[in-house]
């Protein structure tokens, strides 16, 4: 689904005169990898009144930017949509240059993971001539619905010295502003009322530029930002609600749904041929659930309203793909067909940081289908291919869902009961071979371990599935190779999946003067996990991690056990790790947990994070030393 | 999801014409592609040899047709046109999810239909997309629906394909018709191999009486069949049963894959392509190039010298100059790294300069190597000019870029044959292993504060070929214009050049302004390159002492020292310490178990060598273990990788050597290669113990 973002852009003149080039000079030493940065910027949202439509947005920028780096460009984007678009546009640099044509590059932009949506930019370039260069520039934007400015951000790619945004709101609109991560930066905020209108200001200074960290949790976890919500306006007199509260969010989705049509004979006799042979509810609903699951593709068009509309039932089993939503409304009907109370529900995926009590475009962004089945509530998500009926996705847990029920909506969250449902589980048996390490290798997955091995594997070219498996139980590690593998039954959802292969871990051992030295574990997950000061996302890693490895090493004849390095324990709220070694007969047993339950590492566990990824990189590195008696 | 690119797009003028006759262009191309097809259009399996494929392409009909019409193009004249049209047919059977990912979303360029004066299509692009089910019931896809592509794309359009399934059949075409006032005169080569291994593939060239069709067959392509059709006659090859192109190491498909090359000409006789080069030399006539610029610096700064070698180096240089580059072709001076020359002027100014120094010289051509020689040529769009100055040895001048010398030659052209305008026949060299060395001296010793760590210092010569990838990683534009920067290119007369020089001179001031982001860059860069070379943490990088940068002829070599830390070289082992040591002559050549057989010539860039000198001081306390397995020796005529170690005086030092002997092999000498690539591989996993006494 889609929202207007504005990331702050612009301002006015600088009120005393500046030694440009010693500043850029400054800057310079400070971001060593930007072009520019933004030296003063003036947003002002304007809440215009209109007899028709209660209240339009003018937004009005000015910005002040100083060049960093001679003979390079920097460049300023304007987005717009069916909602909204760009009326001026002006830009001049203290070196005479001059833009006044903002629409010399402009084209359709594509939102990542979407097909097609209705945004378009117009990007121009700033040549930057000389380090201390200065351009100013000036932009207007009006927007016409103003329920799809949901969000304002601080934040842009340059760094920035100080940015002021305002709103200016009359009496006649009712606005609330919410605020997030505004305490972790340098913002001040003040409110006054001019000529019947409440003027809200906030300046920030000092911002850092962003930066892309893969892995990252979204700016919504990381970046100060604001929520606008426009909960009522005059038109023609008279009060009208815009989004005041979480019913009048779902009044308006459900105006939308409800001009669904579905043709249900289009899909009716597929339906009925799925669950046929089914006796329990369970069954027939799983062969639902799993057709859709299987069969349609997850393409999305987002143009205008089909951004909150889904598409008709029939329309995405006609034409085997559709987004989310036209997937959900799928999943519904072909439900309801089998006799089943099925519900479109809508949802904030875990990138979502607001609750549904906030009445907002922003808090959405995600459809699926609620099941009522015996006074209880499935959820089923049918964009996630190889999840078991029952089961519910990571990236739709512990959030609060709103499902349709007729006039008024169900509150309720998705919760997880099973601990430790998702783990990836690791074998070895091995024994030394000259330089090498040979054995049995057994891997066990369970809940979104497995259902992401199973896509994985499923959508990797047939003629690539050996390589895939090989990097796959190897972790990468290309000294170690597999053979002999046996694979389960891929095609069942349910329960573990086992694989068994065997293994020859090449150069795992080392041997000096009648000792060998053994590194005993091929998979060094997180060893290169330290995180640079500079990362200001979050760490997401889009699952929940716990992975187990054992690894049993029969001591050869003739050896003695010299050294068995010491163990690791850590053990903090977001993770730990685990890492101990036995002695069992005559056999070394080392094992290994790793555990993320979230998925999840803050910003403030960085330093705790950091300080335990080097006593684990320290822990690969250390060798077991085995000697001749 | 990725998206497929229709391989095809010819951009034609889009003119508006009614759609009752647009519809009937398409129903005819339609009725023929998809209705009058042959059987393998029809076809819905796959053999079983190619059911583990992602894909298999059932059929794959390349067809070309050529015809000449007449028309009245003014009030009294009558013009002959050529009318050319290409249809791509493919029909593609999808087997897994991949394909199916694959073939979700296509983007192509819209169809275009152009009418001539009496409202007849005269050209067009024509795009037809349906999806066959196993059972053989079809559904045409409605490109109506497509929908504009963002601006990143080079398609136009793009549509989802609609009820697409596992075991579905792609049957799509692109058909374009264009006239033109210009009779055929072409050739190309043609592989056989492609993404997908191919069941049914057709080539096949209709052309009138008048034009020829000459073609050679390689690496087992079948031949043509000739057939002729009332006026035309018709040229057919059939190719069945094709894998998939296989992923090979130093690999020039066209001298080793299945393919052919063709000319389609009007001429009674295959043209040899030697002789088009030598007559297109010939056509280059009187040379008027204006070489005022070059004469004032020669005059300017070697009056009296007539040594032929002096002046050879200083027009090279100078025409290699962003000054002179800026004057003379007009390429903006302030990317010297990324300012590629195209273009011939470079050519014809040497010409015309070495005339007037009456230094025998020609102008001469050669064919790369991975498509050479002459003989097989059908078209020269693998050419490169060179000029050759006529002394003995001969010395070679390539199209400047930014570090080449005089007499060097791009790899692509070592061994292969140029041809002057009296049709002599030039043997270009082969540069040697040795020519192409690299020697890197690296220094170890422990942190005394953290023995984990290495602090190493190192020094880099490279030479030949391998230089290049040092020059572009170390040096930076403002370097690039300060090398330039010598009095002798400020000495200028004409007022072009002055201003030049005043530009070249500011822009050098300017680019002092980002030094520091510059050098932050390249430091970066560097210490990527490391960590990625020797798969280690690399800190502290810093130091980068530039010996020689290797672009004059006085100091042909790249050589630099520079300084970092090494984090996870080292394992520890109780109280001992183990090694990677191995790691320091950089990720080898791996020959993994399906690459050991091979039954297609080898084809390498060029013959080259590595050597390394490692040297580590063994920290008090500790005595070295495990050197004796790093002496190893695998040699033949092929080349080799030998490694010795020893350890004297608290120091221990290993050196290794790895050669290539030579740029090319044949399919037999593989067995020669992989010993001494595995046994490099082999060293790079290497180990060594300290252990504490």
């Amino acid at each position: 689904m889609k929202i207007l973002i504005f990331l702050g852009l612009t301002l006015s003149t600088l009120a005393v005169a500046q030694d440009y080039p010693k500043l850029a000079e400054k800057y310079q030493q400070q971001y060593k990898d930007k072009e520019a940065v933004v030296l003063q910027s003036n947003i002002r949202y304007e809440y215009v009144k209109d007899a028709k439509v209660g209240a339009k947005i003018t937004v009005s920028t000015n910005e002040k930017l100083l060049s960093l780096r001679y003979n390079s460009s920097i460049y300023r984007t304007q987005y717009y949509d069916q909602n909204s678009r760009v009326e001026k546009f002006f830009a001049e640099s203290n070196l005479k240059q001059k833009v006044a044509d903002y629409s010399k590059l402009c084209g359709s932009y594509t939102q990542d993971g979407l097909f097609y949506d209705d945004s378009k930019f117009c990007t121009v370039a700033l040549k930057l001539k000389e380090r201390g260069e200065v351009w100013d520039v000036t932009n207007v934007k009006k927007i016409d619905d103003v329920k799809y400015l949901t969000s304002v951000y601080f934040s842009e790619n340059l760094p920035v010295q100080e940015k002021k945004i305002s709103f200016v709101v009359p009496a006649e609109v009712t606005l609330d502003i919410k605020e997030f991560n505004l305490d972790r930066f340098s913002i001040t905020k003040s409110e006054k009322t001019e000529a019947n209108q409440k003027i809200i200001e906030y300046v920030v200074k000092d911002l850092r530029g962003l930066e892309k960290d893969s892995y990252d949790r979204g700016m919504q976890f990381s970046e100060p930002h604001l929520l606008i919500l426009v909960k009522s306006m005059m038109v023609a007199d008279k009060k009208v609600n815009v989004l005041a509260t979480p019913q009048d969010l779902y009044a308006w989705y459900s105006s939308l749904t409800r001009q669904l049509k579905p043709n249900t004979q289009i899909f009716a006799p597929t339906v009925k041929e799925l669950i046929k042979d089914k006796t329990t509810d369970e069954e027939k609903v799983k062969a639902i659930y799993y057709w859709v699951q299987d069969n349609v593709r997850y393409i999305a068009f987002e143009d205008g309203i089909a951004a909150f509309k889904p598409d008709e039932a029939h329309a995405v089993f006609e034409k085997r793909y559709g987004d989310c939503k036209g997937m959900a409304n799928l999943m519904k009907e072909m439900l309801k067909v089998a006799g089943y109370d099925a519900r479109l529900t809508w949802i904030g995926t875990r990138r979502i940081l607001y609750d549904q009590s906030i009445p907002s475009l922003a808090v959405n962004n995600h459809m699926i289908c609620t099941l009522l089945l015996n006074g209880k509530k499935f959820y089923l998500d049918a964009t996630e291919k190889y999840i078991p009926f029952g089961q519910n996705a990571q990236r739709i847990l512990d959030r609060p869902v709103m499902i349709e029920d007729g006039d008024k909506f169900i509150a309720d969250k998705i919760t997880e009961t099973e601990k430790n449902r998702d783990i990836d589980s690791r074998k070895i048996k091995a024994s030394i071979q000259g330089e090498d390490l040979r054995g049995k290798y057994v891997i066990n997955l369970k809940g979104e371990a497995k259902k992401n091995f199973l896509y994985e594997y499923n959508y990797t070219k047939n003629d690539r599935k050996d390589e895939f498996m090989e990097d796959f139980i190897s972790h990468g590690n290309k000294n170690v190779k597999t053979s002999n593998l046996k694979m389960p039954d891929l095609k069942e959802r349910g329960g573990p999946l086992d694989l068994e292969c065997d293994m020859l871990y090449t150069g795992a051992v080392s041997s000096f003067n009648n000792e060998y030295y053994i590194d005993i574990d091929p998979a060094k997950n997180f060893k290169d996990w330290i995180i640079a000061d500079t990362r200001q996302s979050d760490i997401d890693f889009g699952e929940r991690i716990y992975k187990k490895t054992s690894v049993e090493l029969q001591i050869p004849t003739g050896f003695t056990v010299a050294h068995l390095p010491e163990q690791i324990t850590v053990s903090e709220p977001e993770f730990s790790f685990n890492i101990q070694y036995k002695l069992a007969g005559n056999n070394i047993i080392y094992t290994k947990e790793l555990k993320i339950p979230e998925g999840i590492i803050n910003k403030n566990a960085f330093p705790r994070w950091n300080k335990a990824v080097k006593q684990l990189a320290t822990a690969y590195e250390n060798q077991i030393i085995l000697k001749s008696k | 999801m990725r998206k497929i690119l229709f391989a095809v797009g010819l951009s034609l003028l889009s003119v508006a014409i009614s759609l009752a006759q647009s519809s009937e262009i398409e129903k005819k191309i339609k009725q023929d592609l998809w209705v009058d097809c042959p059987k393998e259009f029809k076809s819905l399996t796959i053999p079983d040899k190619w059911k583990n494929e992602s894909a298999v392409l059932l059929a794959f009909h390349r067809e070309y047709v050529m015809d000449f019409t007449t028309k009245v193009t003014g009030l009294t004249s009558v013009s002959r046109f050529y009318i050319e049209k290409l249809n791509y047919h493919y029909r593609i059977k999808l087997i897994d999810k991949a394909a199916i990912a694959d073939f979700s979303e296509l983007s192509f360029n819209s169809k275009t239909i152009k009418s001539n004066l009496f409202g007849k299509a005269s050209a067009y692009r024509v795009i037809g997309i349906k999806v066959v089910k196993p059972d053989g019931t079809a559904k045409e896809v409605d490109l109506s629906q497509a929908v504009k592509t963002d601006i990143t794309s080079n398609r136009e359009l793009k549509i989802p394909i609609p009820n697409l399934e596992t075991g579905d059949i792609v049957d799509y075409f692109v058909a374009i018709r264009d006239e033109s006032m210009t009779m055929p005169n072409f050739g190309d080569e043609y592989l056989l191999e492609l993404k997908y291994p191919v069941v049914s593939h057709t080539i096949s060239f209709s052309l009138p009486h008048q034009l020829n069709f000459y073609y050679d067959s390689y690496n087992g392509a079948p031949a043509f069949t000739k057939e002729q059709k009332d006026r035309d006659v018709i040229y057919t090859m059939k190719d069945d049963m094709r894998d998939k192109t296989p992923e090979l190491l130093w690999h020039y498909p066209y001298q080793s894959a299945p393919h052919f090359r063709y000319r389609v000409t009007n001429e009674d006789v295959k043209p040899v392509v030697a002789t088009e080069a030598k007559n297109l030399l010939s056509s280059i006539g009187r040379n008027i190039s204006d070489i005022g610029h070059m004469a004032d610096f020669m005059e300017g700064n070697f009056k009296k010298n007539k040594d032929p070698q002096l002046i050879l180096k200083e027009i090279y240089f100078l025409l290699r100059n962003p000054i002179y580059m800026k004057a003379y072709y007009d390429i903006e001076l302030g990317n010297p790294l990324d300012a590629p020359l195209s273009g011939n002027r470079f050519f014809l100014l040497v010409d015309k300069y070495l005339e007037k120094a009456k230094i025998p010289h020609d102008i001469v051509i050669a064919p790369s190597r991975d498509l050479a020689p002459w003989e097989s040529l059908v078209n020269m769009s693998s050419c490169e000019f060179f000029i050759r100055i006529n002394t003995t040895p001969a010395v070679y001048m390539m199209r400047p870029t930014p570090f080449s010398l005089p007499n060097e030659i791009p790899y692509l052209y070592e061994g292969s044959e140029a041809i002057s305008k009296v049709s002599t026949k030039y043997p270009i060299g082969v540069s040697q292993a040795d020519d192409n060395s690299t020697a890197t001296a690296l220094k170890l010793a422990f942190n005394p504060n953290d023995m984990g760590q290495l602090n190493v210092s190192r020094n880099v010569v490279a030479k030949g070929h391998n230089k290049m990838s040092h020059q572009y990683l170390i040096f930076t534009n403002y370097d690039y214009m300060k090398a330039y920067d010598l009095p002798k290119y400020q000495v200028q007369s004409s007022n072009l050049m002055k201003g030049i020089l005043k530009e070249f001179n500011k822009e050098k001031t300017k680019y002092e302004q980002r030094l520091t982001q510059d050098y932050h860059d390249r430091d970066e860069r560097i210490k990527k390159d490391l960590e990625t070379q020797m798969e280690v943490k690399v800190a502290d990088y810093k130091n980068l002492n530039i010996k020689t940068i290797g672009m004059w002829d006085t100091e042909p070599n790249t050589e630099y020292a520079d300084e970092f830390t090494l984090e996870n070289l080292t394992k520890k082992a109780g109280k001992n310490m183990i090694i990677e040591i191995g790691k320091l002559i950089e990720k080898q050549t791996e020959i993994k178990d399906d690459q050991k057989n091979r039954t297609r010539d080898i084809y390498m860039p060029f013959a080259r060598s590595f050597q390394y000198e490692i040297t580590l001081t063994v920290p008090p306390g500790y005595r070295v273990e495990g050197l004796e397995n790093l002496n190893k020796k695998t040699e033949n005529s092929t080349g080799a990788f030998i490694s010795s170690a020893t350890v004297a005086n608290g120091v221990v030092t290993i050196k290794t050597k790895k050669v290539y002997n030579k740029n090319a092999y044949t399919a037999a000498e593989w067995k020669q290669l992989t010993p001494f690539l595995t046994a490099a591989n082999d060293f790079y996993t290497a180990k060594i113990l300290l252990k504490k006494t």
